[in-house]
């Protein structure tokens, strides 16, 4: 299948992100076209295109919006997540500072729809440059007045993982620490400051202006049924061409590294990818076929999260893999639940153990149980996210594991405690 | 007749178990002059050990005074001091009193002590003229050099 | 019509109740309870960490899983909301290893230190482990270090190692005191209890935080290392350090108070307490009190015994008998029963009707006072209410625990508008706030009858505090709300002043124009106050001074001339105050820990303490010593039967008039000339009082007092802040430090109460709100 560039169209047209050279190419004219029709039909056509999120759950974004209340006396709010923190993913990036203005129209259809006077886009910190890309692009539809009376902030993060969670990321918003909070109430009851809120990823947003312009048909005629539209694929890891390219979901895993990316390096083999961000099982060979949608990877116990793919050829130490993984997810719980706190530091003082050469046979079936122990009872899907990664990484590749195992020569022990005298 | 030779009889019995146990050596000793050899693990007074390093073991923690079933252990705790550090870590026992009177020797302190800081001795000689002067102290109670009780100062607990 | 719709309504609230299944028991539950309240109801018990019942459920520890059916993980029964027909399982096995992997978990980076952990008895960590943990662990590694031993204040000691981030502390000053006092820092496994700017804590309500600490990682400086909680004897008694009356738990240990925990009471305090109920009551071990009674000689205080004195007190009674020169003074600290007895012992045997509590405290005729302090509502309903109006009340400062119950009103909803002479602890919470000087009281109570009033809506209420209502104007400013009250049936009238027993102490008596449970006085005497002035300028013959220290209260030369003609003065208290130091004879008594019997908080409710350790040695209590003088005198001091059963009910009665008559006699306020300022008198929870002087831990929190100006004056006056300045007013002056704050109205200055070191009362007798001051470079 070739590349489908719907999202990624203009990227590669200079100075796209100046609001001249965007509205050349039918810019703000589908803002105006949704403007013409109410927030209903605006919702009604997403819902029908089947637009589902795009930023690792795949909720449909269309019923998101109608949750909102349609109260006009209530004050609501519109959030843009752009705080793209998975490891492999760098979408967004590519929008914000290639096509700003995609974002922004998208912004002002989706706060159109659901009755925002006020949006925030909350974006990394670390996107330095993409930041100051949209502000200016910000102003410049602002003084050009393509938003009307919606007002649009740029927040930057302060560089929390977490905060790219909805939840959290409201409460970082409103000047807390980034932690997420319970649902329900779910954030298009009561979200940024108490009041109504979607939050939505940079790559839906732009959906919507591609849905809304070409109406829901020519969305459901890309892609699969239930899985519609395109999907920026990330690639990056051991192959010839790492980068973004844009493809109908559905288009199968094989085709996406071994085409797209121009194959694995030379000399090398396959050995293991996780398809959607870090927060995934990992597949290996035998699954190569599989179609990259939502679906087909829910089957297969993984998912399609950021459609990030982080290729690992034969060289890859798995042991390692999941100890850095592990290592990420350590750093960037929030610590506001026991099991993500205390268990994903656990793991990396386990995995560090093993790789040291002093792990024990017991250690692999611990990680097992302490990663299930861990996902299941965890507040917010941070832990859940951090385990699959390490899970698959033992239930894959055993071996590799037990290679390090064996180099400690008391590894049939159970391992005792140093009770350091406290007292 | 029968009746009373049977009676003669029995009470002959136990005059020879006496002349037996006369020319047997006695299962007393003429204490004072004699002192039994005691088993090791025989529980008498208390000592409150010491570390190698001198510090004291007892952190004050009291687990002895409320597992004690005759309520005989007083603790006082304080914290210590960077100047008057007297125990490791951040709690010692600024005053411990066992009461000899009350004390049943059960051993269920030396039990509950979560450092080893309390152990049973072999010394069973407890008496005294005033009840003050079996209220043993934490001066009286406490060793002067670490392992001068008997017990091991690097042991493990 | 309108009362029938809303009994319907009520019940249409009453009726939404939803059935689930809780482990086989069924129960009924209103909606929107959790699934943890649910089990509540039933008696099953599901252990908990961050969830505390005061505040919003959190669901970060995980501790409370249960499973539902059709429900794919386990859920969190604190913030589950309990739905109809749920079925929950507590006790199966997926629950119960949920629950032991989140204690092995909480456990592996918690340092197994219990036998020194101060928490080690009464720690729900230890109970939960025990109850519910799997008995063994798998971690084999390496558990975090970090300091043990972290001073957050003076007070509060926080071991990082222990802390199992519940997030209680920091969420109740988020949630419950509105100080934010404590904040989690750093994220992860790195997690730390600290400080905002890693200041010192700056709260008025930490001891709550380490109340509710569910492990040992926060613990009082006071406390630290002193006893196990089985060493401890624990009997229930009432603070009376502030008018409050919060419930609290004494714990001693050999005779030693060790702690002061509080006790939940709905209609009082809740479950809080203030720092100053927490660790107010060190005074009590002080090696300062008195310990003897004292007496005269050559000019010097030296010991003497019980019998030598009663017999001496009892003669001068004698030779004094029916002198219109003779005075009764204080009894705030001391207990209803005691109070009557002091009025009974001067208004019928030694016949003098001079007898008032009311030391250093406003001392309004009654005419003037109007309506005497006390609430409608009462404690427990201020969480109720949909509208709050603080006029002129500090509450931190004066009644800090009724702050925690609004601020769980204002939680529940309510509007809260605060007005007064300088912002407080309360201002950034409030909807809506005015700050104004001194006299301009008039002004705000018309804008607020016009822009407020009419806004008010339901069940409402207005706090007056000092502010106003120590203020020549009282009786006109009581008398504008009672219109409002009128306009609007659902405002309650809530008067919040004075401290400690206040209101006990009037109504046993102890007040110049009534006499027990609020009758008239038979002869009204002199206010303490005029008896004061009298006394400066006329031979007087007799004072006996209980529980006060009116050398403080008067300035300094007045009290030298009050002293030189005052034949005899009688002190008894439990410090060498200044006006025990040049009594005559000085009594030693006990404090409000050794003894027993009533006190009335601001609610008018009547409470017991409790005599929490037995007395030190040779020391009687005020009740004992006022019974053997009398005996002295051939009279026997009973409580009447009538008067103790009046202390039966509940609460006193508060009632307010319809209206008040204006009054001829009402004073006009002073005109500002030139460069004067409004004196605005203001009150500190933690000040120099004689009781706080004496207790080391408060004496910590006290912060330096300073008189405060706004910027603006202070450019006039061209003055800085920390200056030297002079504050002078017609009959006196005072020497401070100056403080400049935004905080504070303009044409006004503030001067704390309470402070030795800057002793107001050098000022004047009968200082006022809004009486014009000078303050100029000293």
């Amino acid at each position: 299948m070739p590349e489908l560039r719907v999202l990624l169209k203009n990227i590669d047209v200079p100075n796209q992100k100046d609001l001249a050279v965007y509205e050349q190419d039918q810019g703000y004219a589908t803002l105006r076209k949704a403007r013409e029709q109410t927030p209903d039909e605006v919702i009604e056509i997403v819902k029908t295109a089947g637009l589902r999120g795009r930023g690792g759950a795949g909720f449909p974004t269309g019923i998101k919006w109608s949750f909102v209340p349609k109260d006009p006396n209530l004050e609501k709010y519109l959030v843009c997540n752009c705080d793209e923190s998975e490891p492999g993913t760098f979408k967004d990036r590519v929008i914000i500072e290639k096509d700003p203005h995609q974002l922004i129209e998208g912004i002002a259809i989706a706060s159109y729809a659901i009755g925002a006077k006020k949006a925030f886009i909350y974006s990394r910190g670390e996107f330095y440059e993409g930041i100051h890309i949209l502000q200016a692009a910000v102003d410049e539809a602002k003084a050009k007045s393509h938003l009307g009376d919606l007002d649009i902030v740029v927040h930057t993060g302060a560089g929390a993982y977490i905060a790219g969670e909805e939840t959290a990321q409201l409460d970082s918003l409103e000047g807390r620490k980034a932690q997420p909070r319970s649902k329900p109430p779910f954030p298009a009851i009561a979200g940024l400051y108490g009041k109504p809120t979607v939050v939505n990823n940079v790559e839906t947003l732009c959906n919507a202006v591609h849905i809304v312009k070409n109406g829901a048909e020519w969305f459901q005629s890309i892609g699969k049924e239930r899985n519609n539209g395109t999907k920026i694929f990330q690639i990056s890891g051991h192959v010839k061409k790492p980068g973004v390219v844009e493809l109908p979901l559905g288009t199968t895993l094989r085709e996406v590294i071994f085409e797209h990316a121009g194959g694995m390096l030379d000399g090398r083999t396959f050995k293991a990818v996780f398809p959607g961000g870090s927060s995934c099982s990992l597949l290996t060979e035998k699954d190569l076929d599989v179609e990259m949608d939502f679906d087909s990877l829910a089957k297969l116990k993984t998912m399609l999260g950021t459609a990030s793919l982080i290729v690992m050829d034969d060289s890859a130490d798995m042991v390692k893999v999941a100890h850095r993984l592990m290592e990420f997810y350590q750093n960037e719980s929030c610590g506001k639940c026991t099991p993500c706190r205390e268990g994903t530091r656990w793991m990396v003082q386990v995995l560090e153990r093993i790789l040291s050469g002093e792990g024990t046979q017991s250690d692999l079936d611990l990680i097992l149980n302490v990663c299930d122990d861990m996902a299941a009872n965890s507040f917010c899907p941070l832990a859940v996210g951090a385990a699959p990664p390490v899970i698959s990484s033992v239930v894959n590749f055993r071996e590799e594991f037990e290679a390090y195992v064996q180099k400690n020569p008391n590894a049939d022990k159970p391992r005792e405690m140093k009770v350091k005298a406290y007292i | 007749m029968k009746l009373q030779i049977g009676k003669f009889m029995s009470m002959l019995r136990g005059l020879l178990i006496v002349l037996k146990y006369a020319f047997k050596r006695p299962v007393t000793l003429r204490y004072p002059e004699k002192k039994r050899d005691l088993p090791e693990r025989s529980k008498g007074r208390h000592h409150l050990t010491k570390w190698a390093d001198g510090l004291e073991r007892c952190v004050g923690c009291e687990l002895c005074a409320i597992v004690c079933p005759s309520q005989a252990i007083y603790v006082k705790p304080a914290e210590n001091t960077p100047d008057n550090q007297v125990s490791k870590g951040e709690r010692y026992a600024a005053d411990y009193q066992v009461n000899m009177l009350r004390c049943i020797f059960c051993g269920y302190c030396e039990e509950a002590c979560p450092t080893g800081a309390v152990v049973l001795g072999n010394d069973y000689e407890l008496a005294g003229y005033d009840r003050q002067s079996l209220i043993y102290t934490k001066g009286m109670l406490t060793e002067e050099k670490p392992g001068e009780s008997g017990f091991d100062p690097n042991r493990e607990i | 019509m309108s009362t029938e719709t809303k009994n319907k309504q009520s019940e249409n609230i009453k009726q939404e109740m939803i059935n689930l299944t809780i482990d086989g028991q069924v129960v009924s539950t209103p909606k929107g309870s959790t699934v943890y309240q649910a089990a509540q109801q039933l008696g099953i018990d599901i252990p908990i960490f961050c969830y505390q019942d005061r505040m919003p459920a959190l669901g970060a520890c995980r501790m409370c899983l249960v499973e539902v059916e059709k429900m794919p993980k386990l859920a969190a029964s604190c913030s589950q909301g309990a739905m109809e027909g749920m079925v929950v399982h507590t006790k199966s096995k997926k629950a119960e290893d949920g629950r032991k992997s989140i204690i092995e978990f909480l456990l592996i980076n918690h340092p197994l230190d219990c036998p020194i952990c101060d928490k080690g008895g009464e720690c729900p960590l230890q109970d939960n482990t025990l109850d519910y943990g799997s008995g063994i662990s798998r971690f084999v590694e390496d558990k975090r270090k970090l300091e043990k031993k972290t001073a957050l204040g003076p007070l509060l000691i926080v071991d990082q190692e222990r802390c199992i981030a519940c997030a209680r502390c920091t969420r109740f000053g988020e949630i419950v005191a509105g100080d934010d006092a404590l904040k989690l820092k750093d994220r992860g496994f790195r997690t730390e209890i600290g400080t905002p700017n890693d200041q010192p804590v700056e709260s008025k309500f930490i001891g709550n935080t380490i109340q509710m600490c569910p492990v040992g990682a926060l613990t009082s400086q006071v406390y630290r290392f002193r006893a196990r909680p089985w060493d401890n004897d624990t009997v229930e008694s009432t603070c009376t350090l502030c008018a409050v009356g919060c419930n609290m738990k004494v714990d001693t240990r050999d005779n030693e108070i060790l702690r002061v925990r509080s006790v939940e009471n709905r209609d009082v305090n809740d479950i809080w307490m203030c720092d100053k109920g927490f660790f107010g009551y060190e005074h009590v071990n002080d090696d300062n009190r008195i310990k003897t009674p004292l007496i005269r000689r050559n000019g010097e205080l030296v010991p003497a015994g019980w019998e030598e004195v009663l017999e001496l007190i009892a003669n001068k009674f004698k030779e004094v008998k029916a002198s219109p020169k003779v005075g009764a003074l204080g009894g705030s600290p001391l207990t209803v029963e005691e109070n009557y007895f002091f009025q009974k012992l001067f208004r019928e045997v030694v016949e003098s009707p001079n007898v008032d509590a009311r030391v250093g405290l406003s001392q309004q005729d009654k005419d003037q006072e109007a309506i005497p302090a006390g609430t409608e509502i009462s404690l427990g309903e201020i969480e109720s209410l949909d509208n709050v109006l603080v006029l002129g009340s500090d509450l931190t400062e004066t009644f800090p625990v009724i702050w925690l119950r609004l601020k769980q009103g204002m939680n529940n909803g309510a509007k809260v508008v605060v007005t007064g002479h300088h912002q407080t602890e309360v201002s950034p919470h409030s909807n809506k706030e005015i700050i104004h000087a001194p006299g301009e009281e008039f002004a705000v109570l018309d804008q607020l009858e016009k822009e407020v009033l009419p806004t008010l809506k339901g069940k409402s209420a207005l706090f007056i505090g000092e502010q106003y209502l120590k203020s020549t104007s009282r009786r006109k400013i009581l008398s504008t709300l009672l219109k409002w009250k009128k306009q609007n049936p659902e405002l309650s009238l809530n008067i919040l002043e004075g401290t400690g027993n206040d209101l006990g102490a009037r109504f046993a008596g102890m007040h110049p124009a009534i006499g027990p449970a609020g009758s008239d006085a038979k002869q009204t005497g002199l206010s303490s106050s005029d008896m004061l002035i009298q006394a400066s300028k006329e031979p007087w013959d007799l004072f006996y001074v209980a529980g006060a220290n009116p050398a403080a209260k008067v300035p300094a030369p007045l009290w030298d001339q009050i002293r030189e003609k005052t034949k005899f003065l009688v002190v008894q208290d439990l410090f060498l105050t200044k006006t025990a130091e040049e009594a005559d004879v000085v009594l030693p008594t006990l404090s409000f820990i050794e003894k027993g019997g009533h006190v009335i908080n601001i609610e008018g409710r009547i409470q017991e303490i409790r005599a929490a350790k037995s007395a030190p040695e040779g020391l009687l209590s005020d009740a004992e010593i006022f019974t053997l003088i009398a005996q002295r005198l051939g009279t026997t001091l009973i409580l009447d039967k009538e008067f103790s059963e009046h202390l039966k009910v509940e609460r006193l009665p508060f009632k307010v008039p319809t209206q008040l008559e204006e009054i001829s006699a009402s004073t006009q306020l002073e005109e500002i000339k030139g460069e004067q300022l409004r004196l605005s008198l203001s009150q500190k929870l933690f000040d120099h009082g004689t009781r706080v002087q004496y207790s080391p831990a408060i004496e910590q929190l006290v912060k330096e007092p300073t008189i405060s100006i706004h910027p603006e004056e202070a450019i006039n006056r061209l003055l800085k802040e920390g200056d030297l300045v002079v504050v002078e007013s017609e009959q006196g002056t005072l020497k401070g430090t100056l403080k400049v704050t935004e905080a504070v109205a303009k044409a006004t200055v503030v001067i704390p109460e309470g402070f030795p070191e800057l002793s107001v009362a050098q000022l004047g007798m009968k200082l006022s709100n809004a009486t014009a001051v000078i303050v100029k470079k000293g």
